[in-house]
């Protein structure tokens, strides 16, 4: 359980990359929807991972 | 246009009503039933009333234009957004979903006045409700009279139908009227939405001649930047995402919505549909507003510039575009995210009056008193709220964009709450209170500092948006009560 949640908070953490400009430009220079990818990709990431937490937790704790 | 925009909406509305209408015959006796459905609510209409209720007019209109203006960061702005929340359903979501039928909280300030054993803590929490969505709710009358206003229909008749469609959905059979008629509506959201996004690329993009390589060039080298790129300064992206993070925690409308799914399978069908619901909308209005700058950069420079100086206008311009009938069903789509907004906060808002203000103040409350308190309460803040909007009262779109800080200082304690709820400490609500009285003045000294409308991207200290010290300063005070003794 904790182990999803730090997981869940290092996601969160890695939207925030983009912000510095070199990881921007180098995820455009990639593909150009690059930065777009990313951020869906850990969206999904995100979801898949809040889903399995909620799975776990509502068929064992409560 | 008018015309045809009034028979839409009329059908909408008498849809809607006989949704509501239909309803009732679910609707018990009691406050319970009124304002959380006796916890009875199946899964798909909890997520559709979850969805219909956090993505406002906001999403149509602020989004698509903010993504025209800025680019790509808008759709990191609104996915970090979805993300967190699902994560926040997936872990924090389930525990109050347990507690709320145990306890049988019905106003997300009953959770808190509950968890820490004070009515002091009830009554300060519904007070930051009042003071912040009030303007929130004004916003959402406001969009509903602008609309009416860009086809003619009158900026004052817009704010009063939308009055009457919201008292009218809530008090025909409470969350049972709203829940019902917000699965109508984010079918509607979403459905036009869709077409909308359909006809920019068949019918926009195509007619241009624009493909693939002129779209990404277009996008790459346009006037405000490479909008493929990341241009917002990290002020701006964190002092908006961090209120909008905890959102499903601190906002009385979604978390009261954590408390209505029937059983544990409703409640992950409401988990899974949202977070589908809310990937496919967010893509969609980041998308249309990529695809509708590429069409004005090529086709018209001289509407881009006045497009970027009022990027709330960039809808209602592109609406103008398309089919009438087209048009006529995506404004009434804009028209119901807004009221399916306004309803849900009218009911918690109200809600936490009956539960925090009056039930708890009186010393033998009734049910029937309570009824008339719930539906004067309905109506005052819904007669606040239109007059607000019909007097144009300024700074009332900057003041439901702060309204998300105005509600973070709850994020801290609520998290605190839920992890300490076995064993809290007799003195945790003194620390709550002082959680949220520290978080409130720090956002009235940014606003000071830096006027309502940069309060939130400007730098306070050390280059961070005032959005991070407000939540590090609540954050500081509920230390105390999640350390174990």
């Amino acid at each position: 359980m904790k182990k999803y949640i730090v997981i869940s908070i290092m996601v969160i953490i890695l939207f925030y990359i983009p912000m510095f400009k070199l990881f921007s430009d180098l995820f455009v220079k990639a593909f150009n929807f690059g930065l777009m990818l990313y951020w869906i990709v850990l969206t999904l990431v995100a979801v898949f991972i809040g889903i399995k937490t909620l799975k776990r937790l509502i068929g064992e704790a409560l | 246009m008018k015309e045809l925009y009034v028979a839409v909406l009329v059908f909408f509305f008498v849809m809607g009503t006989i949704i509501a209408w239909l309803s009732r015959r679910y609707l018990g006796k009691g406050s319970r039933e009124f304002f959380v459905g006796g916890y009875k609510i199946g899964g798909f209409i909890s997520a559709m009333t979850y969805a219909a209720t956090t993505y406002s007019a906001f999403m149509m209109v602020g989004l698509v234009g903010l993504t025209f203006a800025s680019g790509v960061a808008a759709l990191g702005f609104e996915l970090v957004y979805l993300a967190s929340t699902v994560v926040i359903l997936g872990s924090i979501g389930p525990v109050i979903w347990y507690e709320a039928r145990r306890r049988g909280w019905v106003s997300s300030s009953e959770m808190l006045s509950d968890l820490y054993g004070s009515r002091y803590v009830g009554i300060i929490v519904s007070l930051v409700y009042l003071f912040t969505l009030v303007p929130y709710t004004a916003a959402q009358l406001k969009g509903v009279g602008e609309i009416f206003n860009s086809i003619n229909l009158g900026y004052e008749y817009g704010v009063i139908f939308a009055f009457i469609a919201i008292a009218f959905w809530i008090l025909i059979a409470g969350l049972w009227s709203v829940a019902t008629t917000d699965a109508f509506q984010g079918i509607w959201m979403l459905g036009s939405s869709i077409a909308v996004a359909i006809w920019s690329i068949l019918f926009l993009l195509s007619a241009s001649n624009i493909d693939y390589n002129m779209f990404v060039n277009i996008l790459s080298n346009s006037s405000s930047g490479n909008l493929l790129s990341f241009i917002w300064s990290p002020q701006m992206f964190i002092g908006l995402t961090i209120p909008w993070i905890f959102f499903a925690l601190t906002n009385p409308q979604v978390v009261q919505r954590l408390y209505i799914p029937k059983d544990r399978k409703a409640y992950m069908k409401m988990v899974k549909y949202f977070a589908l619901y809310g990937f496919i909308y967010t893509v969609i209005c980041v998308l249309l507003g990529m695809v509708f700058r590429v069409y004005i950069a090529f086709n018209n420079v001289d509407v881009e510039g006045i497009l970027l100086k009022n990027r709330d206008s960039v809808t209602p311009y592109m609406l103008t575009l398309t089919h009438p009938l087209l048009a006529a069903i995506a404004y009434v789509g804009i028209t119901a995210a807004a009221i399916s907004t306004a309803n849900s906060i009218v009911l918690s808002v109200s809600s936490s009056i009956v539960r925090d203000l009056y039930e708890r103040i009186v010393v033998k409350p009734n049910e029937k008193t309570s009824k008339v308190v719930s539906t004067a309460s309905i109506l005052s803040l819904l007669i606040l709220a239109s007059i607000t909007a019909i007097m144009k009262v300024g700074y009332i779109v900057e003041l439901s964009v702060i309204s998300s800080a105005g509600l973070l200082p709850l994020a801290p304690i609520t998290i605190a709450a839920i992890i300490r709820k076995k064993d809290m400490n007799r003195y945790s609500y003194i620390y709550a209170i002082a959680s949220i009285l520290l978080g409130e003045a720090i956002l009235i000294y940014a606003i000071a500092v830096h006027g309502i409308s940069k309060a939130l991207t400007a730098p306070l200290l050390l280059q961070l948006p005032s959005p991070i010290w407000i939540l590090l300063a609540s954050a500081l005070f509920v230390i105390p009560i999640t350390i174990k003794r």
